[in-house]
């Protein structure tokens, strides 16, 4: 019974990492879907968002949903800028040129920020003080309900965004054919900054729940927990909604299993282990499509 | 029909001697004091990201697979060859292998660190078959991301501390240091300039043609990465008995991006470009301590500014030669052809 | 001795996840045959093309070349083994020179390894000049020997096309695929071609199959067609024949 109760609580543990990994895939997704670019940076965009949120509250005294709401507006703000600026001039560049790019602008955004604060971690507020609610002999925590809960809700919401609204169809097209929606009188720089702007925002209210869960913010947060949400966005099948939601649960679980049963030293090779094994079996992910070149 | 392809005998030897120049030149400057350790050291690690660079470049300039694991390749040869020479050292006095020269047991070590390097290399360069481009700098990262992590956690690493009180033989032996270097060039430079350099290049072109005509891709893929591999635990071992700890955090991500940084700024493709590159961002930071803050945010800045203006680096595929030079200021630069004037040009 | 083809295969086949693409595709070509593949747009001629080089292995049927069973075969030996094929959207190794691009397709006739290129052996420089010498002459077959060290994605669209094919020469073929090569041309540079596809064939006694919508090009040059529509073949014969088939009439037309 002990181990049950064990098992469940680590399975609860890795369903909370794992919604934060789904929300941050899901901007990995959105932005690869449209322009064909792995955004390095996204990662970094989440240790933006912590900070923005984390000065918000501490230094402007405001409560969180505004501070989370400042820090979404931020992030978004600095997605569009940063396709504006680093990548859009490189559009029609070769793919090698692109990812080197957005290596420069997750470097530059880390050791800014690291000029900035220093590599110091600053501790975040406790901003949930919702109790605990026992399901039988599990505990689960408030912030752990919180997380689950903002995390589903954001990914409904998107959801129906992308596929009820005028703008989600226009992102759709042009992650189809950008050539063909152009003609269809769709604005393909419109929509990707779109694109870039809801990516970063989701971005912005991963970074506030990943802070309440670990309460820590420091310049280089945003490189791994970004490289994991990434994987869970190839896992799914790179460019699919759904995928990258079940990807980041599926990272989640399986991190969290590791670290309870087999090593926490090597959770992150096991991650890195099973995208290895995933895009060698099954490269387009467990949801996508094989495509292969054209001949 | 004129006969281009001929032995450029004048180049060679040219170039070997100005090798010999700058050894001596830098052997006599150690001897007289004039570089002191401090400079010996960082003209050590100018060696280390020579090393690094052109062979990253191999894979990433010439193959054109973006690989950002090149750390942790480097960081099994750090490893292999700082073992290996450790427990020589710590052998009871009067045994068989202490009694051998130690050069020999550095050279045999470093040897070791490379070729384990560069089994690891073939095992990245199998999902590489399958993979480019952003799925492939991925799955490099994660395989470094994979080497660091088992070996902050096996035993004989040392585990999270790392190793310590590896001997210095990299300082103690500058002038093999130095020769190693100028090998390693030599031998990436020539592998280049072959027939199989010219698959590798056909590759990245276009790796549908090169099947198409006859290129094996599967095995010139498997062979640049384990080259590539194998020079970079060479650079590692180098490393290892330069610095003489080695530490968890050696090896990590950020030292795959260093290493992809010069190679970018030097020119993805040219040889010569790298190992300017290479010198240029060991020696500046250095030269500009106060400002080493600001070292890798000037690394990112560069990066996107050479991607979006000049993304082919600042040599672009250009090689430099000594002799192309020299023919140039004589005023017979056009008499010769490019490939010959592109042989003369290692260093 | 009865001549062998050389190139036969039988109730060819292949389909993509159950969508049959091509079926019971029946070839045969002679020693120095130029044989005409012709068809509307995606009836399945690149297709063909794709199994007879081995980009895609067939689901159905063998592919024999001289006799010689090509199965499992992948596309660098089915080169060794004397296929080379051009490709309807110009695949040059666009940064490297012209001459580099026939080089690199003279690489499986060379045989000094790794090693002997490292140290510079003897026969490392042998075998260099020996290409050098060779591929200058191809190009000079082209009349392109000018444009030996200027880089591939610099040439003109003619001359670009008529590269892939000297390309696809130096890997020595028996048979040569050639995907549209008129594609693109002005009638000039089609008349130009047709002169150098007849050249080839002279040269380097090779026999040749060609895709091709240009019907003047395909009606003038081939001996014989062979039309197919659907992934199957509807007409066979001499282009007299084919110019009078009521089905090859019909599936132009769309009747």
């Amino acid at each position: 019974m002990e181990q049950v109760v064990m098992f469940l609580k680590q399975v609860i543990n890795g369903v909370q990492v794992g919604s934060i990994y789904a929300l941050v895939a899901l901007g990995y997704t959105m932005v690869y879907g449209i322009v064909k670019l792995l955004n390095f940076a996204h990662g970094d965009f989440i240790m933006v968002g912590a900070y923005i949120s984390l000065f918000a509250m501490t230094g402007a005294g405001m409560p969180v949903w505004l501070a989370a709401v400042i820090a979404v507006a931020g992030c978004a703000l600095l997605g569009v800028l940063t396709e504006k600026i680093a990548y859009k001039p490189l559009r029609n560049s070769p793919k090698l040129s692109v990812l080197i790019t957005a290596i420069g602008v997750s470097l530059f955004l880390q050791n800014l920020f690291l000029i900035l604060f220093t590599s110091s971690p600053k501790p975040y507020p406790n901003t949930v003080n919702i109790p605990a609610v026992n399901v039988g002999p599990i505990q689960i925590s408030g912030v752990t309900l919180v997380t689950i809960v903002l995390s589903a809700v954001s990914m409904i919401a998107l959801q129906l965004f992308v596929k009820k609204t005028k703008m989600g169809r226009a992102m759709r097209a042009v992650s189809e054919d950008a050539q063909a929606a152009t003609l269809m009188g769709v604005n393909v720089n419109h929509t990707i900054s779109l694109t870039f702007a809801v990516g970063s925002g989701l971005a912005a209210i991963a970074a506030v729940m990943y802070c309440t869960a670990y309460p820590m913010v420091d310049p280089y947060m945003g490189s791994m927990l970004g490289l994991k949400a990434f994987i869970a966005a190839v896992l799914g099948g790179i460019g699919i909604i759904p995928g990258a939601m079940l990807g980041g649960f599926a990272i989640g679980l399986i991190e969290s299993l590791t670290k309870a049963y087999i090593s926490s030293q090597l959770a992150d090779a096991v991650v890195f282990g099973i995208l290895i094994l995933v895009l060698l079996i099954k490269p387009a992910g467990i949801f996508g499509k094989n495509v292969g070149e054209k001949v | 029909m004129k006969d281009t392809v001929k032995v450029p005998w004048k180049a060679y030897i040219l170039n070997a001697f100005c090798t010999v120049l700058i050894f001596v030149a830098l052997s006599g400057m150690i001897e007289a004091k004039v570089i002191d350790k401090y400079i010996q050291g960082i003209i050590m690690l100018v060696f280390v990201n020579i090393i690094l660079a052109v062979s990253l470049n191999l894979t990433t300039g010439f193959l054109g697979q973006i690989a950002l694991g090149h750390a942790g390749f480097m960081s099994i040869g750090a490893y292999t060859s700082a073992i290996i020479t450790k427990a020589v050292k710590d052998l009871p006095d009067g045994s068989f292998l202490q009694s051998l020269p130690p050069q020999l047991i550095f050279g045999v070590a470093l040897l070791a660190g490379g070729i384990l390097a560069a089994l690891f290399g073939i095992l990245v360069g199998i999902p590489a078959l399958r993979l480019k481009g952003d799925y492939l700098a991925i799955i490099t990262l994660g395989f470094g991301e994979i080497i660091r992590v088992i070996m902050e956690n096996l035993e004989i690493t040392g585990g999270a501390q790392g190793l310590r009180s590896i001997p210095g033989y990299s300082t103690k032996y500058f002038g093999m240091c130095y020769w190693i270097t100028i090998l390693s060039i030599v031998i990436l430079y020539m592998l280049v300039r072959s027939r199989h350099g010219r698959a590798i290049m056909a590759i990245r072109e276009d790796d549908i043609a090169s099947e198409a005509v006859g290129i094996p891709n599967t095995y010139y893929k498997v062979m640049a990465f384990s080259v590539a591999a194998f020079f970079a635990g060479i650079a590692g071992g180098i490393y290892a008995h330069y610095l003489r700890i080695l530490g968890a955090k050696s090896f990590n991500f950020s030292r795959s991006i260093e290493i992809i940084v010069i190679v970018v700024l030097g020119g993805m493709g040219s040889m010569t470009g790298s190992i300017v590159a290479a010198i240029a961002l060991t020696i500046l930071p250095e030269a500009l301590r106060s400002f080493s803050d600001y070292r890798m945010l000037a690394y990112s800045i560069a990066l996107i500014v050479v991607m979006i203006f000049k993304p082919s680096g600042l040599f672009g595929r250009y090689e430099f030669s000594l002799m192309g030079c020299i023919d140039k200021i004589l005023g017979k630069g056009k008499k010769r052809s490019k490939e010959t004037a592109a042989e003369g040009s290692v260093k | 001795m009865t001549d062998t083809p050389v190139l036969k295969a039988e109730h060819l086949g292949i389909s993509f996840g159950g969508l049959k693409a091509v079926s019971d595709f029946d070839i045969q070509i002679g020693q120095n045959e130029l044989v005409g593949l012709i068809g509307p747009n995606g009836a399945g001629k690149t297709t063909i093309f794709n199994l007879l080089t081995g980009v895609y292995q067939p689901t159905e049927g063998v592919i024999y070349l001289n006799g010689k069973s090509m199965a499992k075969k992948k596309p660098n030996q089915m080169v060794k083994e004397g296929i080379a094929r051009t490709f309807q959207n110009i695949r040059l190794f666009k940064e490297l020179s012209v001459l580099d691009n026939v080089k690199v397709a003279f690489n499986q006739g060379m045989s000094y390894s790794v090693l002997k290129s490292i140290f510079r052996t003897p026969s490392y420089w042998k075998e260099e000049a020996e290409i050098d010498r060779k591929a200058r002459e191809l190009l000079a077959v082209f009349h392109m020997e000018d444009k030996a060290d200027s880089l591939a994605q610099n040439l003109p669209y003619g001359q670009q096309r008529k590269l892939e094919i000297a390309r696809a020469l130096a890997t020595n073929p028996k048979l040569l695929l050639l995907d549209e090569p008129a594609a693109g041309m002005n009638p000039t540079e089609t008349a130009e071609l047709m002169d150098t596809i007849s050249t080839i064939r002279k040269n380097f006694n090779i026999s040749i199959l060609l895709i091709e919508h240009d019907m003047s090009l395909v009606m003038s040059i081939c001996e014989r067609l062979i039309v197919i529509d659907y992934g199957q073949i509807i007409a066979k014969g001499t282009p007299y024949e084919i110019a009078n088939n009521e089905k090859v009439i019909g599936a132009y037309l769309g009747a």
